[in-house]
């Protein structure tokens, strides 16, 4: 990270021969930088987020025989920043009995830990360094906790809209999250005892060279069996159908963003999609290989080749995306006991079975 | 331990079942049509907006009685000439009265299509228009009488 910023301060005072640069101290670099990183993420995630709203629409209406949006813009396309701008100019609407601090933070919370899933993801490699907001030796703990995270604000919102409803939301994605937790955590597990470390950027080198290679197909068939307990489990923690019984809408109507409108509803709707895209580049990194080409070389030449793994990358993450999308519209919701029998009866177990019998492959060889 | 397993294997193969299915739907036409710019073609007996000709009327008071929720009403005078109409049979009649009032309210219009089997003469009829809707409730009563 250091020799990163050093290299773009070199970069900036060569290109602009502004010497009196060269007196500011390091630090205000890295403040400079922070805010520059965050707001590339920033713009990529809200970008990302209208996107894939617009993306949810049409998939959803074409598996049901419809059309989607199609009247803004050429098939819709531009539907998204309408929507935008309908929440943008909408009324704020604080219920009168609602802890007012508590619910006005909330969707800041929310979307301040999703974002900061962000900043551990490792998206490509330029040189052999990392091309990642910060190359965490910690990377997986660290995606862990964040993801966790995410329930406090929840249970926040839900308590502070003094509803029922949001109440019950809150406290089912409060039981929800922390049960979906455990398997995920175990599932990772896995990973790092294959890989032998958190951080994630190694973990992306080792899977290098053809799809074989990948994690998902390294100790077959248990890395798959470890694959689809973190999808599940991802999915369950996200708040995805068919996992989303704290948004129920036949039950709970909104569940815990029932009170909120406007842009505050806004945040709590981005972050969805964002943690979808974050949990999609996890996936991405840990199992399906990186930015990795399903070749064992790449079909660029050598300064391409970042291209390349951009588009592997994003192709994969992408693919998860629309993955959980179908998924979304093929399957019912869960019962909420159904929900935690399937958390604690059959993707724990499984998870663990999972750690044994691949511990003892290592082991063997 | 038997079950277990074949439960989450049956599980799994079933969300897969279910993803083939939706998947077939994903990539095939939609049904529905952009409606005001393009729109389906209408069956033949379709029942839209009841429609009256008073040049046909030869105000027997059949649809009037024969109306379930008494939304047409008929009047006529005796006519001075006498016209003929021809019956839905291929006869003529004599067309005695002038009709005078002929009020369809499709506010109140059920579309059963009992007026329509009674009359003799097809002065009443089901068209295919289905866009009625208006800005006050008494735009919805039709006068079809000439004035």
């Amino acid at each position: 990270m250091q020799e990163l910023i050093i290299w773009i301060q070199k970069f900036v005072i060569e290109t602009t021969g502004w010497g009196f640069l060269k007196t500011l101290p390091i630090e205000l670099w890295y403040i400079l930088f922070m805010f520059v990183f965050g707001g590339v993420v920033l713009g990529v995630v809200m970008f990302f987020a209208g996107v894939a709203s617009y993306a949810e629409r049409k998939v959803a209406g074409h598996i049901q025989s419809r059309m989607g949006p199609m009247r803004v813009g050429p098939h819709g396309l531009l539907q998204f920043m309408a929507d935008g701008i309908k929440l943008v100019m909408k009324e704020d609407l604080i219920p009168a009995k609602a802890d007012r601090f508590l619910f006005k933070a909330a969707p800041y919370v929310l979307f301040a830990g999703t974002l900061a899933l962000f900043a551990a993801i490792p998206y490509n490699q330029l040189f052999g360094k990392p091309l990642a907001i910060t190359n965490l030796n910690i990377g997986l703990l660290y995606v862990l906790a964040m993801s966790g995270f995410v329930v406090v604000s929840i249970l926040m919102a839900g308590w502070a809209s003094s509803n029922k409803w949001s109440l019950l939301g809150g406290m089912r994605s409060a039981a929800q999250i922390i049960s979906y937790e455990v398997p995920v955590a175990v599932s990772f597990l896995a990973i790092i005892m294959i890989a032998g470390t958190m951080n994630m950027f190694d973990i992306v080198s080792m899977q290098e060279g053809g799809i074989w290679n990948w994690l998902i197909f390294r100790y077959p068939p248990f890395t798959c069996f470890v694959f689809l307990v973190y999808y599940v489990a991802a999915m369950a923690e996200v708040n995805r159908t068919p996992f989303d019984i704290p948004e129920a809408e036949s039950e709970l109507v909104a569940g815990f963003h029932t009170e909120y409108s406007g842009m505050r509803f806004a945040f709590f709707f981005m972050s969805e999609y964002a943690n979808m895209l974050a949990v999609s580049a996890i996936a991405t990194v840990l199992f399906w290989g990186g930015w990795h080409s399903v070749l064992p070389f790449s079909i660029l030449p050598e300064p391409w080749v970042v291209l390349e793994g951009m588009g592997w990358f994003a192709g994969k993450t992408l693919f998860s995306v629309f993955l959980m999308m179908w998924l979304r519209w093929t399957l019912p919701r869960y019962r909420v006991d159904q929900l935690m029998k399937l958390c604690w009866k059959v993707l724990l177990p499984i998870a663990f079975a999972n750690v044994i019998a691949i511990g003892i492959w290592i082991a063997l060889t | 331990m038997t079950t277990y397993f074949k439960n989450i294997i049956v599980g799994l193969w079933t969300v897969l079942v279910g993803m083939r299915v939706t998947l077939k739907y994903l990539i095939s036409k939609p049904v529905t049509v952009q409606y005001p710019d393009e729109r389906c073609d209408l069956p033949e007996r379709f029942r839209g907006m009841v429609k009256g000709d008073p040049d046909k009327c030869i105000t027997c008071m059949y649809c009037v009685n024969v109306c379930p929720v008494s939304c047409i009403a008929l009047d006529g005078v005796k006519s001075d000439l006498p016209k003929k109409v021809v019956n839905l049979e291929g006869k003529e009649i004599k067309k005695l009265k002038d009709v005078t009032k002929f009020d369809i309210d499709i506010s109140r219009c059920i579309q059963c299509g009992f007026c329509v089997e009674n009359c003799p003469t097809g002065a009443i009829y089901l068209s295919h228009d289905y866009e009625n809707s208006t800005c006050s409730r008494e735009d919805l009563v039709y006068h079809w009488a000439k004035k």
